[in-house]
């Protein structure tokens, strides 16, 4: 299967802060892509240019076979902003329904489904603002899997949830690769990051190391992430 | 006035009234709800989806439209049936005088909230948007006792056309053919078009 995303080169700027500086980045089809780095390293950036929501200055991406911007392929992409992104007002239902009229579906079954899958038919029916940090993550992942997208842009799907309830979002991540779904989320936890397939360090919007978590341990002959960070942030620092 | 002795100032008001409230709310409610879009992030999701920009202002445009309709009914049976004021328009000549308005703000709405980033900075626009065609749009005094040099500001602003054309339709009981109605309502269109092309162009995909 051919590469889900390809970036060449992308370079961002906003007024005299450069937010991306010469990204490349590969991600093959069927798996889960971390991205991660501290805020403000230029994660969100990045998955907004990809998305064609913001034009690089410089630098080319393609995804899904599609050169970047292609209002036709986001038919096949879902995307989780980082914020929940949400009607407050609405249902969770209500919610889900809408945006998957955004992607041309009026289906009923669709919208049960994903409720089923992120466990949240049993409150489907209550106003958002009735619901917890958690639930509003999951009513917020359920609009970005409604129209079975074949690649997915998550902004930090997990911040903010508790241990067995971001096992259970990995779940979902793992079952979506095996049904062929592409990945991509961002985490500032190396401890989570661990778990992708492949991950991109990114510090002050260039990639300090890019590989599988086994190649960056042994490149920097570290133990952990954590300490391929920290050695990496040492040796390397803000890159100029 | 317009009218014979037995017309007063209700009657002169209650036509501008209906087409005041009209753009004053949905302006108001559009700047509002689309600002929020904007700071919650259901515009970045609904930018993310295969949607047009366009079928997003003319979404706001339908709903807004209707809310607008819905409020000239209450504001013409209060002063129809409460205020007793004197009314011979026909309804569909109304209705499609203050959709027409319900558009100019719809889209003004949309094109402003681009420059207020809270709530409150949305309402800061009535004395900006609001106030100044209260005043010198013949809502509450005729154009005619406008000064000289205020009269090509009122000739700049949508209202003074809508307003001008619900009170030859709801106080003389002119139809929409009318040249003068005609032309006024063209205006309120013209307008309308005007921001809905400014709205469209702050809701950009490839922005920021």
């Amino acid at each position: 299967m051919s590469d889900a995303v390809r970036a060449g080169d992308v370079w961002k700027r906003f007024g005299a802060l450069e937010v991306l500086r010469g990204v490349n980045l590969t991600v093959p089809a069927g798996i889960t892509y971390g991205l991660l780095g501290p805020s403000g390293s230029g994660k969100t950036t990045l998955i907004r240019v990809l998305l064609g929501l913001s034009r690089p200055d410089r630098g080319a991406v393609t995804v899904l076979g599609r050169a970047i911007p292609d209002r036709a392929i986001l038919q096949h992409i879902g995307y989780m902003p980082q914020l929940p992104a949400l009607y407050y007002d609405l249902t969770a239902r209500e919610n889900i329904a809408f945006f998957a009229r955004t992607y041309g579906l009026t289906d009923r079954r669709p919208v049960d489904e994903v409720l089923e899958l992120v466990q949240l038919a049993g409150r489907a029916d209550s106003p958002l603002r009735t619901f917890s940090g958690g639930m509003l993550q999951r009513t917020s992942l359920a609009c970005a899997l409604v129209h079975r997208p074949r690649l997915l842009f998550l902004d930090e799907p997990t911040v903010g949830l508790d241990p067995l309830l971001r096992a259970t979002f990995w779940g979902h991540f793992r079952r979506l690769n095996e049904t062929g779904v592409t990945i991509m989320l961002t985490s500032h936890m190396m401890e989570e990051a661990e778990q992708a397939d492949r991950l991109g360090i990114l510090r002050g919007g260039a990639f300090l190391a890019e590989g599988t978590p086994e190649e960056l341990c042994r490149r920097v002959g570290a133990a952990n992430l954590k300490s391929v960070y920290l050695t990496l942030a040492e040796t390397q620092g803000e890159p100029n | 006035m317009h009218g014979g002795p037995r017309y007063d100032a209700l009657d002169f008001f209650a036509p501008a009234m209906v087409g005041y409230f009209a753009f004053f709310f949905v302006f108001l409610l559009t700047a509002v709800a689309f600002l929020r879009e904007r700071v919650a992030g259901t515009l970045e999701r609904l930018m993310a989806a295969p949607l047009r920009r366009s079928e997003l202002v003319v979404g706001y445009m339908a709903g807004f439209g209707l809310f607008a309709l819905l409020q000239a009914v209450a504001v013409i049976l209060v002063a129809v049936l409460g205020l007793r004021v004197h009314y011979h328009g026909a309804l569909l000549s109304v209705f499609v005088l203050v959709l027409a308005l319900a558009l100019v703000a719809v889209n003004l709405g949309i094109f402003l909230s681009t420059f207020a980033r809270t709530e409150l900075q949305a309402v800061q626009f009535i004395p900006i948007v609001i106030l100044p065609q209260g005043l010198l749009c013949g809502v509450i005094w005729p154009l005619s006792s406008l000064p000289d040099w205020l009269r090509p500001a009122a000739y700049a602003l949508p209202l003074t056309y809508g307003v001008g054309a619900l009170r030859d339709v709801m106080l003389k009981g002119q139809g929409l053919l009318t040249t003068s109605v005609r032309l006024d309502l063209l205006a309120v269109l013209a307008f309308a078009a005007l921001f809905a092309a400014l709205a469209v162009g702050t809701i950009r995909r490839q922005g920021a």
